[in-house]
């Protein structure tokens, strides 16, 4: 039996087969990864951005430091072919000028709480039978109590969207009291039917917890909180065909303002601090001249 | 022009089980499968030969309507026997016994419904409509018989077996047995498929509907078919036996115009069915549940309509408690699959009352039935309906992207205001900037003039209300940007800033300004960049 250059070459193209040396770019078909828009994270993720049919796991630490301009590029892409994106049980409101403003189709969002219930099953005298096709016949749990009912709502929901196949990328903010291995296995089989990404944000203490997520990032601020523009540190936890990568430092490219803007009023900023007494309103600090509004809309 | 007859031969007998067996029905325990098309088809196979388009379907999908066969029943009218399945007939139980009769012949098993005129007539009508969409003249031959005009559907349908052969299962579906014939007139049509002869002059003359006292005239006469007393001239057969019976042999050949009142649709759908026996158990009433669809799938397909919404009802006493179920769809339906999914998981949040003794269907906002936009190609770019020009990339394997069958599934289970799209408004004051749009709101394609606002002047996330925050935890980076409310609606003055706070979430801040000193000033956290 000889084994010629041919059968190698064919050996490695399988896509089941990993290369230490690659990233996985290679193996990606079209439509499988969605470019994250931020070059530094695309070297580093398999397939060179975001999987298209897999969980994904933001974990951090405090809401608003930056989680959802990492995914804002994909966004913009995404919402403009016909497929939903999907924000299931957001923990505050979207909001939709300034997802307009990013160029973000908003058309195509449509936002889900799931976990309040429209409308709680009232306690009768006779427990109302239910459908047997019914989630929660089937996973089965003993609790049916009213946080477990939204879980199960919500995890029906993420369910559905990802393997109708109708959404291209769904958000979601489950119940981290509730969420087990197995309810993410779910998931990462519905999102693989459907190829549709799912995003499920979680603090960060759930790190610690086993995970069957395709990827798995750590999200923190940087260092100083009074850094330049909006930075935003990226652990890699877990990724698929490569080894965890730990402080990546991603530039945030939708800063709320310009850096040069930044840079000239924190010197100023500066100035003024050394001059005045340490107890004083940063505020007024800041701005002397507060009674002139600053911006005019253009 | 070339006519279909339709004869339903155990239609009495079908119509009454129907309405008896949602009552008596045990709980839990459906009959399924009890079916046999086969027996009463071998019993008509013999001639199937000859110009025959029915088709054997030994498989019925329908659980327990064709219970022909199933054990003996009889249809009863004034305690005498007027309809026997092949079961009852099998052990001696002809029309026209009485039930003490029939009881005795068959002590235990015997099942017997009243006959229930009405309710045949109104389910004929239905049939009726179900077949408009074979054709446009239908009509209606009481009691057990429907004509339709077959030959201006034979372009449509190929030729007359394929046509026979979809009536024959439209039918089937309903639960209906059938004998279908093809005749050169309406009577002729209709007198093959009662008799099942193949040609007409082998038609027996006592299956004809004709008058008893006619009949056994001819009887004693020694005429038994149509094809002997065709033979006698006809002027003296009119002499004999009248002008009507001469017309109608006249009508029978074609040689008499036979104009008929075809069948007008009705305009809405709202059906309702009534049980014996109230049921208690919401898996019980899958079962009424899908009935109702089917009729309306059937009803909706004849007019070439779709619904967007459905409203179910469930009634314990006529009046006394009653629970509407409407049920709204992204867009226009026609399956009873879909019907039923969406429904089902309404039901499951849906509170209803103890005992459910009537449930009714209507079809609300009807739309002109556009087929469905599946692609010849599944690989081909699929252009969804209000969603513009935007090509969907082929990397999505299986079906078409199926919208709004999500939506669908989203708004049953979750409820209509668990869902929300968004709409941006040109407005400067930030809480006036956007709005829920409903879900199944059109989406306009046109993109709404925009507020001019820089990428990231605006956060991401929005608190509803605003919270109060401690100025001690925020570095501010920019601002102020001064946002007034609109002059109608109160001064309300708003310098809005870009802050850092501690923990390291980058916030939308403003401080309101009352006219209050500085040390006054409480700091409102508006939103976060994220």
């Amino acid at each position: 039996m000889t084994i010629t250059t041919q059968t190698i070459t064919t050996l490695l193209e399988h896509p089941d087969l990993w290369l230490a040396g690659r990233s996985g770019r290679r193996h990606a078909r079209p439509g499988d990864s969605e470019p994250s828009g931020y070059p530094l994270l695309d070297r580093h993720l398999p397939g060179g951005g975001w999987s298209m049919d897999a969980v994904s796991e933001f974990c951090l630490l405090q809401t608003g430091i930056g989680e959802l301009q990492l995914l804002v590029p994909a966004l913009v892409r995404l919402s403009r072919k016909p497929r939903w994106i999907l924000w299931v049980n957001p923990p505050f409101l979207p909001y939709a000028p300034a997802l307009a403003s990013l160029g973000i189709q908003i058309n195509r969002i449509l936002v889900v709480q799931a976990a309040p219930p429209a409308q709680m099953p009232k306690a009768t005298s006779r427990p109302v039978p239910r459908f047997s096709s019914s989630p929660e016949r089937r996973s089965g749990p003993a609790d049916q109590s009213p946080g477990q009912q939204a879980h199960q709502r919500t995890l029906w929901t993420l369910e559905q969207a990802g393997r109708s196949g109708a959404c291209s990328m769904v958000l979601a903010w489950p119940d981290e009291s509730r969420l087990t291995v197995r309810d993410i296995q779910r998931l990462q089989l519905a999102a693989r039917h459907g190829r549709t990404m799912i995003t499920l944000f979680r603090p960060a203490s759930a790190l610690q917890k086993p995970s069957l997520a395709a990827l798995r990032l750590h999200l923190s601020t940087g260092l100083n909180p009074l850094s330049i523009g909006q930075r935003l540190q990226v652990d890699i936890v877990k990724r698929r065909g490569g080894w965890p990568i730990n402080g990546l430092s991603i530039e945030l490219q939708s800063a709320a303002v310009s850096r040069a803007e930044v840079m000239a009023q924190l010197e100023f900023w500066r100035s003024e601090r050394t001059m005045r007494l340490p107890d004083t309103d940063p505020a007024r600090t800041l701005l002397p001249e507060q009674q002139t509004p600053s911006r005019v809309a253009h | 022009m070339l006519w279909l007859g339709i004869y339903l031969p155990f239609f009495g007998l079908e119509v009454a089980r129907r309405s008896a067996l949602h009552g008596s029905m045990p709980v839990g325990s459906m009959p399924v499968g009890s079916i046999t098309d086969g027996s009463t088809q071998s019993r008509s196979g013999q001639d199937r030969s000859a110009q025959v388009v029915r088709q054997p379907s030994p498989q019925s999908a329908d659980a327990g309507d064709h219970a022909n066969g199933a054990g003996p029943e009889v249809l009863i009218h004034d305690q005498v026997v007027v309809a026997s399945n092949p079961a009852a007939q099998a052990l001696g139980i002809q029309p026209g016994v009485s039930l003490a009769t029939a009881q005795s012949l068959v002590p235990d098993t015997l099942r017997h419904f009243p006959q229930d005129r009405q309710h045949e007539q109104a389910r004929l009508a239905f049939l009726g409509e179900v077949l408009y969409r074979f054709s446009a003249d239908v009509s209606l031959e009481t009691p057990d018989a429907i004509v339709l005009e077959a030959g201006r559907s034979l372009n449509l349908f190929g030729n007359i077996q394929t046509l026979g052969a979809q009536v024959t299962e439209a039918c089937r579906q309903l639960g209906h047995t059938t004998q279908i014939r093809a005749g050169a007139t309406p009577l002729a049509a209709l007198a093959l498929a009662r008799t099942q002869a193949s040609t007409l002059p082998q038609v027996a003359l006592d299956r004809l509907g004709l008058p008893d006292k006619v009949v056994e005239r001819f009887a004693n006469m020694g005429l038994i078919t149509l094809g002997q007393v065709m033979a006698l001239p006809h002027r003296e057969l009119a002499h004999r036996f009248g002008r009507d019976f001469a017309n109608h042999l006249l009508r029978l050949t074609g040689d008499l115009p036979d104009p008929r009142v075809h069948i007008r649709p009705r305009r809405q759908f709202s059906q309702a069915l009534h049980l014996l026996e109230p049921l208690r158990d919401k898996a019980a009433l899958q079962w009424p549940m899908t009935r109702l669809l089917e009729e309306l799938s059937q009803w909706l397909i004849s007019h070439q309509l779709g619904a967007e919404a459905i409203n179910w009802s469930f009634a314990a006493h006529a009046a006394h408690t009653r629970v509407s179920m409407p049920i709204r769809f992204a867009r226009a339906r026609q399956e009873v699959q879909t019907f039923l999914g969406i429904s089902e998981l309404k039901l499951t949040e849906t509170e209803l009352p103890e005992d459910v003794l009537s449930i009714g269907l209507q079809a609300r906002r009807l739309r002109p039935w556009i087929g469905q936009a599946t692609t010849l190609f599944p690989d081909m770019p699929v252009v969804l309906p209000g969603i513009g020009t935007g090509s969907h990339q082929g990397s999505h394997r299986g079906d078409p992207v199926e919208c709004t069958e999500l939506l669908d599934q989203l708004g049953a289970r979750l409820g209509e205001q668990a869902c929300l799209r968004l709409q941006a408004i040109d407005c400067h004051a930030p809480e006036l900037a956007w709005r829920p749009l409903p879900l199944q709101a059109t989406s306009s394609s046109r993109q709404p003039h925009l507020p001019p606002i820089r990428p990231g002047q605006r956060p991401l996330w929005v608190f509803t209300p605003p919270r109060p925050v401690a100025i001690a935890d925020l570095t501010l980076l920019d601002g102020p940007e001064r946002i007034q409310s609109q002059w109608w609606e109160g001064p309300v003055i708003r310098d809005y800033y870009v802050a850092n706070h501690h923990n390291g979430a980058r916030c939308w801040v403003f401080v309101e300004q009352t006219g209050l000193t500085d040390t006054m000033h409480k700091w409102y956290l508006h939103g976060y960049f994220a």
